[in-house]
């Protein structure tokens, strides 16, 4: 349900009716007063009553008013833990199923009378729509420029940063708008005479070294002779990792064009390239010389990566920013061609670099292969001496020994491209020279609204585009400042063809509607649900939508904290140096882009027989046979690896740690808030907690069995720890581990809040397993509220009910939750 | 640090390595009237509290012994004041923090006259025109909230911050700006007009968000004013030294460097009067000190355990080190009137959570230095008044005469300071 859940729902309830401490509790509504009365007088106002009030509730003051939504969201909460089994505990009577159902109808009558009641509040963009848009209504590119850059971060709720509710506006933002707008049509007009392209070789016609191209170490601290001195070889011998490792790095890339791309445009590359001597380094060289430098792993295809590498800063303490563009793993001893078309602005190049070659000190290099003395004349040049002298020095090593390089025979670049003139950002801003001025106001401000605007709606731009020459572009700024841009306008109740054409757009593409959206928005045909189907099927369909997927699951499953809280480089170094990181979080989107294109069951989240690899992640799974850094494959994970699933994602697994250690309770406040929607309390304000003292206790199990025996801890913590520690299996980077550090065996067994028993992690996923409407019900919410872009109320139960069961039915999958939700009230109406 | 006389001009040109665009420079030259030097506040906060029996020491007075947290401020004892039983009442742990400089949570915000405006954002909206960054928010941004209720937003790594103080904008962004600047009246007045054609079709919870937008609006009129005076002047030059450190801390990702290095960009901040409010508020990170392998979040999580209290142990007196170093640093500088950089800046120290073990919001580790404060004793104020008076003191003594802060009951008893 929405971000508080049932901790806060009743932290709320408590602090909202001060009243009930004093007043006689009212007579529940007749629809409540039979069987379910009895019911919670059986089973339930022993514990939470006038004696004891465990968990703060007291369900003989939880007063039944249809009208009081948030002790209908208390009561929906109370039913889903006796649902769940969880409540009342095991030594209680059981509960009578006819009064459970009974409470069941009531409240679904209750929220059905409430549903599309009370405040919706007005949502702007947020940054990553912001961008986007300006991407697409002005055709520029903004993945290496990008003009929002500088803006504050966006506040997110339980880490969705979409939602009307965390969405505030300030003047820190709004300046920043001002200027965003100002250079996104800086980069999007293109005032001067066509550019001439020019084409560039690493070598001319004449076999002269252009001046253009640089081989130079990584930190642009030099230009090092890299150039083979065998001509069969080709110019340019890669052969040491360009900066992977932390420190002392030397580093080698190939860069195009020494003062940068000349004019921002299409710049057309061509490399040939060829991956040699793949595993015949030494052993000694294949052990990293510190932890944290990158390990060689010699079954690992040669990786080539491309850059772009940013104009130089002018600050001494600036450093240089590059972007990856692409990684491609290399066959052995195979000429490979690669050309590739990219966008450069102004004073950007590309960069070639070796991405998994050795890392460390050159002289320590040349030493293993053989080089001692070679290596000693090494140490004793000057900086400037090495740069020239090292490939002639380093060279007959790497060839006596067929060392790891990569060679570059050819390398070209042509550009700047335009397929037309002036560039499509040009026609897009400024529209068509000879039409009037409010004319071309008009169309612009109707794409950038996202709805036609009425002469009125437009008059404060068109006055400010009248007043000067200059007056039409500082409107097009104000359109891009002005509310009906930065909000989203959705009146009150059903929502609109041209509000619908946005939310589906904002929802799969986190961009504007595109011209077929608003083609049917302008005929009308949005508002019919299965219009409105095909097109979210479309938009699925469309590359664009790998947004949703990216911003979704990174939402979802909490991956900002494994930026905020990184691993620990020392302790594992495989996460930086082999990019563990973000192979994982590409790992979890592949999953789920799976389960959506093929609309895979949404139990599969909790256990599936597949995932997806590098060759990074295959080695901390204990994965055999994936070789390639750059390409994932699809494997499947037998039975013995305990994987399948989130539960098994080094992404999950990481994001629920602190990037240090694990702890049992914050993992399972993790699975709890993040999977099942059921966040815990949080440890009463008003009770003194006693100082943690947990010394003298041998296991983090023992510990927390410490913890436990303190009561009003227990009440959550039965049911938060249990799946902590069937995760305690896997260390804080999502390694399968059977001990801690200290040699203690962990012991992952637990129990359930219902009462079942697991002894391992695939035994607490069966558990999950046998009913997974709250996991289905938790990711429905999170998916409305993202579809949406608002919280979601305790009102919207119903609708979401609907949902779950829909979604849960046999031979129903994600894609179907998906198009469910967009055809639904919660997406359809305000 | 001795020098009572005003010293030589090249001392203080060769100790800063400023430029002469400083405007208390300029009091420098002959037959000027040596202004009193500018007022300025800087915070320091860690997150998760200090260790209360490494922190506060067992008795109070002047004659306090000082514990492993405090004994590296030992040599600078006249300098500041250390406080016990002093907070602002609020409960809540970690969602509680930011309550720390102003005593009102971001949910309570409508109790109170000020929303949860905090300290430094008045002393920004006080100070701020006098210099080019109204006020600075490094690091972490969760302390700071402005009037209307925004977080102000933070820098969050020295190499960006230290290229907002001292990179001057190339000519061609130079001209960006001024053109940004000169359109931004008319395109702010076409919005607002939008924006009221547009109110009176919207529902009423969509009317009051609307409300922030005009806030905006007016807000960012103000800031842009601000900033067109700034645009033409050329940044300070940095100390040659500082500025290297933090350069090489670019880099890093170790809290123990970056805090050096932050509080390198503090001071060259403070020398070069670029801000005269900032707040440095350290994240939870992980610490790269010898004998530290843990966290900072989860070793505050210490259960008594050794193995977790000794590398507190370990990071506790390291952040008051860096505390001490930085002191003694502002200790060192002089101004034209006399008075040291410490003198004219208040430095507070402190956490918006007292011990983090519990996760108590009370009795939070406070060290208050600088200022004209008569300093040198360890203040226990046993509950009896809200921090806030701390820092209706601290607006004082800065020559902001506020009546109330937030929560105040009044100035704090026992801190006193002379007018300088």
């Amino acid at each position: 349900m929405s971000a508080a859940g049932l901790g806060g729902l009743l932290l709320a309830l408590v602090a909202a009716t001060p009243r009930g401490a004093q007043e006689e509790p009212r007579e529940p509504a007749a629809a409540l007063a039979g069987s379910a009365r009895t019911l919670f007088e059986a089973s339930c106002v022993r514990c939470h009553g006038p004696e004891k009030a465990k968990a703060r509730l007291r369900l003989d003051r939880l007063t039944w008013d249809p009208a009081d939504e948030q002790a209908l969201e208390t009561w929906q909460a109370v039913l889903d833990r006796i649902q769940a089994g969880e409540m009342p505990p095991e030594d209680e009577p059981r509960p009578d199923p006819a009064a459970v159902a009974h409470l069941e109808r009531d409240l679904a009558a209750a929220f059905a009378a409430l549903a599309g009641e009370g405040p919706r509040v007005l949502r702007r963009l947020n940054r990553t729509q912001y961008r986007n848009t300006l991407r697409d209504l002005l055709a520029i590119d903004v993945a290496l420029e990008d003009p929002t850059s500088s803006f504050p971060p966006d506040g997110a709720i339980d880490g969705f940063d979409g939602l009307a509710e965390g969405l505030v506006m300030s003047d820190f933002l709004l300046s920043q708008h001002l200027l965003a707008a100002r250079r996104a049509l800086d980069m999007a007009l293109f005032t001067g005479p066509r550019p001439e392209p020019r084409t560039y070789a690493l070598y001319d016609a004449e076999g002269v070294r252009d001046g253009n191209f640089t081989v130079s170490d990584g930190r642009l601290r030099g230009h090092w002779n890299l150039e083979s001195p065998r001509p069969e070889d080709g110019p340019v011998c890669l052969f040491l990792n360009d900066e992977r490792a932390i420190g002392e790095t030397l580093g080698q890339t190939l860069t195009t064009s020494r003062g940068g791309a000349p004019f921002p445009g299409w710049y057309d590359f061509r490399f040939e390239v060829e991956s040699k001597g793949r595993g015949n380094l030494p052993p000694k060289l294949l052990r990293p010389l510190k932890p944290e430098w990158q390990q060689v792993h010699p079954e690992d295809l040669h990786r080539l990566e491309l850059y772009f590498s940013a104009p130089a800063g002018t600050s001494p303490v600036t450093g240089r920013r590059r972007i990856l563009a692409e990684a491609l793993d290399l066959a052995d001893d195979e000429r490979v061609v690669i050309e590739r078309r990219y966008w450069l602005p102004r004073g950007w190049r590309l960069e070639l670099a070796f991405g998994n070659a050795y890392a460390g000190h050159l002289d320590y290099y040349v030493a293993a292969l053989g080089g001692e003395e070679d290596a000693l004349k090494l140490r004793q040049l000057t900086r400037a001496e090495r740069s020239a002298r090292m490939i002639e020095i380093t060279y007959p090593w790497i060839l006596r020994s067929d060392a790891p390089r990569i060679l570059v025979h050819a390398a070209s670049e042509s550009g700047p491209h335009y397929p037309s003139w002036p560039p499509p950002s040009h026609v897009a801003v400024l529209g068509d020279p000879a039409a009037p001025l409010a004319e071309r106001l008009a169309t612009f401000a109707t794409r950038a609204f996202r709805r036609p605007v009425t002469p009125e709606e437009l008059g404060p731009h068109l006055r400010l585009a009248e007043e000067s020459p200059e007056g039409l572009r500082t409107a097009l700024e104000a359109i891009l400042c002005a509310p009906r841009f930065l909000y989203f306008l959705e009146g009150e109740g059903a929502l609109d063809d041209w509000a619908l054409a946005a939310r589906l757009s904002y929802f799969l593409w986190s961009t504007l509607p595109d011209a077929e959206l608003l083609a049917l928005a302008a005929a009308g045909r949005l508002v019919d649900p299965a219009v409105l189907r095909a097109q979210a099927e479309r938009l699925l369909a469309d590359p664009r939508s790998s947004e949703f997927v990216a911003q979704f699951t990174w939402s979802w499953l909490g991956f900002q904290n494994m930026l905020d809280m990184a691993p620990d480089p020392v302790r594992f170094p495989e996460f930086h140096a082999g990019q563990v990181g973000s192979a994982a979080v590409t790992e979890s989107r592949l999953f789920f882009r799976e389960l959506l294109d093929g609309n895979r069951p949404l139990s599969e989240f909790l256990g599936a027989d597949h995932t997806f690899v590098n060759s990074a992640l295959a080695r901390l799974y204990g994965i055999e046979g994936v070789h390639t850094s750059a390409r994932f494959e699809r494997v499947a994970l037998p039975a013995e690896l305990r994987r399948g699933g989130l539960l098994g994602q080094a992404a999950v697994l990481t994001a629920s740690a602190n990037g240090v250690d694990t702890s049992p309770v914050v993992r399972g406040v993790w699975v709890l808030e993040r999977l099942l929607g059921m966040p815990p309390d949080p440890p009463p304000p008003d009770i003194p907690i006693p100082e943690p003292d947990t010394r003298g206790a041998k296991s983090i199990r023992e510990i927390f069995e410490q913890h436990r025996s303190i009561e009003s801890c227990n009440e959550c913590h039965r049911s938060i720890d249990p799946l902590g520690f069937a995760l305690e299996s896997f260390d804080a980077i999502g390694r399968w581990r059977v001990a801690y550090e200290s040699g203690v065996a962990i012991d992952p067994s637990g129990q359930m809040p219902n009462g079942t028993t697991f002894t391992d992690i695939e035994g607490l996923k069966r558990a999950m397993l046998a009913d997974v409407k709250p996991f289905a019900r938790n990711l429905a919410g999170r998916l409305a509220a993202y579809a949406a872009g608002r919280e979601l109320r305790p009102a919207d139960r119903p609708e979401l009910d609907r949902l779950v069961a829909a979604a849960t039915a046999p031979g129903a999958g994600l894609r179907d939750l998906v198009l469910g939700i967009v055809t639904s009230r919660l997406f359809r109406e305000r | 640090m001795t020098a009572l006389h005003p010293p030589h001009r090249r001392t203080v040109l060769r100790g800063l390595g400023v430029t002469l665009a400083l405007p208390w420079l300029e009091s420098l030259l002959p037959r000027r009237r040596v202004e009193p030097s500018p007022r300025r506040l800087a915070v320091i906060a860690v997150p998760f509290g200090m260790v209360e029996e490494w922190f506060h020491p067992a008795t109070a007075g002047r004659d306090y012994v000082a514990g492993p947290s405090l004994a590296p401020l030992d040599a600078l004892r006249a300098r500041f004041t250390v406080f016990s039983n002093l907070d602002h009442g609020v409960r809540g742990g970690h969602a509680a923090t930011h309550t720390f400089l102003s005593g009102v949570k971001v949910s309570e915000r409508a109790t109170n006259p000020e929303g949860n405006l905090t300290l430094d954002q008045l002393v920004a909206e006080r100070f701020g025109p006098s210099t080019r960054f109204p006020s600075l928010v490094l690091w972490e941004g969760d302390l700071s909230y402005t009037r209307s209720g925004v977080r102000a937003p933070a820098i969050p790594t020295p190499v960006e911050a230290f290229r907002q103080l001292f990179v001057d904008e190339s000519a061609d962004e130079k001209r960006f700006l001024q053109a940004a600047l000169d359109s931004s009246t008319s395109i702010l007045d076409a919005v607002r007009a939008e924006a009221r054609a547009l109110e009176p079709a919207l529902g009423r919870t969509d009317r009051e968000k609307l409300a922030e937008y005009f806030t905006s609006i007016r807000e960012t009129e103000q800031r842009l004013a601000a900033s067109r005076q700034w645009l033409h002047r050329p940044r300070p030059e940095p100390e040659a030294p500082a500025a290297a450190r933090v350069a090489a801390c670019a880099e890093q990702t170790y809290g123990a460097e970056l805090l050096a290095g932050w509080l390198d960009l503090v001071y060259l901040a403070l020398v070069s009067d670029s801000t005269r409010s900032l707040v440095l508020s350290v994240p939870s990170c992980n610490w790269g000190l010898e004998g530290v392998s843990e966290g900072y979040h989860p070793m505050t999580h210490h259960g008594q355990r050794e193995e977790r209290l000794s590398q507190l142990r370990i990071v506790e007196p390291f952040v008051t080190t860096q505390l001490a170093r930085f002191l003694a640093r502002l200790e060192e500088v002089r101004q034209p009137d006399g008075a040291s950089l410490l003198d004219s800046t208040q430095v507070l120290f402190g956490s918006g959570m007292g011990n983090g073990n519990s996760h108590t919001n009370s009795n939070l580790p406070l060290v208050l230095a600088g200022g004209r404060f008569r300093h040198g004793q360890h203040l226990d104020l046993e509950g009896r008044a809200p921090l806030c008076n701390l820092f209706l003191s601290m607006l004082h003594e800065l020559g902001i005469e506020h009546e109330r802060f937030n929560r105040s009951t009044g100035t704090l008893s026992g801190l006193e300071f002379g007018r300088g």
